[in-house]
């Protein structure tokens, strides 16, 4: 059985649409109200209560190994091994359970709510209807590599803001002055991006992701040329509750303002405030390199943990003393 | 009656034992939200509930395989620390026991030297 802190959790492509995939207004609406955004935000709620508990455990396990490390002579000592083994692991299932709990809340939480209230109405044009589920999978796609590629490591592994991953539930300030996604733009040379929903996602993961991830398509189809970073041609008339501003940031359920009328109705949950780390001392010194963890921390335990405590007694005793302190216990002896 | 070393380092017996109670105080927490029965069921989202279309059945795909793990890493890692607790437990008894023998000896020691029972520092 592969080990679930090892097994693999985001593997195969980025979830990716099919160009001109979805043109049947009815369709995606059906589509989008057979989804269940209340489950995906219960399980994020879960993960969520998961991190609390897992930082509090991270906690007791740092004070553990740091009071444990203060002894010299433990060093080495195979229990202070398999503690700061579990101060591991508690820290790779944290950092899991954070960013697989907000890409959940931002999913279930937000972004699917706000497309499913305002998914296309019977008679909206197919092109409109398309655009409309391009933005939808770009989201996806931004969450789905939000999620750790496998539990261990998942500590070690950068936030998935500097994997380029922008979570809906993030900074939704509507200019991008407050936050640091202009800066980031600016730095990626992206700026562009700022007035479509896939900003920060690398265009060669995005799949048949399309127009809509801005500067960085280059092979436009027809309707993308005449749509220029989704601004509309004059003849272009969406149905009533699809696009309430063609301003593509009114689509994108992140962005806030007063310039989005149907947004301003749709659920607005606050992203979870990530717990802050307690400000602990430094860690104590890391096992050295190519030490290998025991397969059972019970084992490990249990099959060294008497040695320091047994050490052998002097080799040869030369004195009275030396062999009072040699000599077998008075009790055994006499067994 | 001479006394080992009690308290003086983390490697004796009484940091074994107190750093035992406390992990078993830890899992000792009533079962409810965060505890690994709790993550193992309200994770455990239905695919439909991400939606029918391609982008979301992969989304799905990847946090039914996210939920799969971490419930498992999530109910190890409570699994581990219970028997780190057990054995530390068992490692404190041990050198409890090793102390106390220490503790005769130096006392057979010092009736050698003086008569007296001697303390130790």
């Amino acid at each position: 059985m592969t080990d679930p802190r090892h097994a693999p959790i985001r593997t195969g492509n980025p979830p990716a649409g099919t160009p001109g995939g979805h043109d049947d207004a009815d369709r995606v609406r059906d589509l989008l109200k057979a989804t269940d955004p209340a489950e995906i935000a219960t399980a994020a709620a879960s993960y969520e209560d998961a991190a609390r508990r897992l930082a509090e455990l991270r906690d007791l396990l740092f004070h553990l190994v740091r009071r444990h490390a203060e002894d010299e002579a433990a060093a080495s000592s195979p229990s202070l091994a398999a503690l700061r083994r579990l101060f591991t692991d508690a820290e790779h299932l944290l950092a899991a359970a954070r960013t697989m709990g907000e890409a959940l809340r931002a999913y279930g939480g937000e972004i699917l709510p706000w497309y499913v209230e305002n998914a296309p109405d019977h008679g909206t044009p197919a092109d409109d209807v398309d655009q409309f589920m391009r933005r939808l999978d770009a989201r996806i796609a931004e969450l789905w590599h939000a999620f750790p590629e496998r539990i261990d490591g998942a500590a070690d592994a950068p936030p998935p803001r500097d994997r380029g991953v922008r979570l809906a539930s993030a900074d939704p300030s509507p200019d991008g002055k407050k936050d640091d996604k202009a800066a980031d733009h600016a730095a990626s040379g992206q700026a562009n991006q700022n007035v479509v929903p896939m900003v920060g996602i690398p265009m060669g993961a995005m799949g048949g992701g399309g127009r809509g991830g801005g500067g960085g398509s280059r092979s436009r189809s027809r309707k993308a040329s005449r749509r220029k970073m989704d601004v509309p041609s004059p003849a272009v008339r969406p149905a009533p509750g699809l696009i309430p501003d063609r301003d593509p940031r009114v689509l994108t359920p992140g962005s806030d303002g007063a310039a989005r009328p149907a947004a301003a109705t749709a659920p607005r949950l606050i992203s979870p405030s990530k717990p802050s780390l307690p400000s602990l001392p430094s860690m104590p010194p890391a096992p050295e390199p190519g030490w290998v963890p025991p397969v059972s921390v019970a084992e490990s335990l249990t099959a060294k943990a008497s040695e320091p405590a047994r050490q052998a007694p002097p080799p040869a005793p030369q004195s009275a003393i030396a062999e009072a302190l040699s000599a077998p216990r008075k009790d055994k002896a006499e067994d | 009656m001479t006394e080992p070393n009690h308290g003086g380092t983390a490697h004796d017996h009484e940091f074994a034992r107190g750093a035992a109670a406390l992990l078993r105080r830890e899992l000792a927490r009533p079962s409810g939200p965060g505890s690994p029965p709790d993550v193992t069921v309200r994770t455990n989202t239905p695919a439909a509930a991400f939606g029918g279309w391609d982008a979301a059945r992969t989304l799905a795909e990847t946090a039914g395989r996210g939920h799969a793990e971490f419930s498992a890493a999530y109910r190890l890692l409570f699994t581990e620390v219970l028997a780190a607790a057990e054995a530390l437990e068992r490692t404190a008894d041990t050198v409890q026991e090793a102390e106390d023998d220490t503790v005769d000896r130096v006392r057979h020691v010092g009736e050698l030297l003086g008569g007296a029972p001697q303390e130790t520092p």
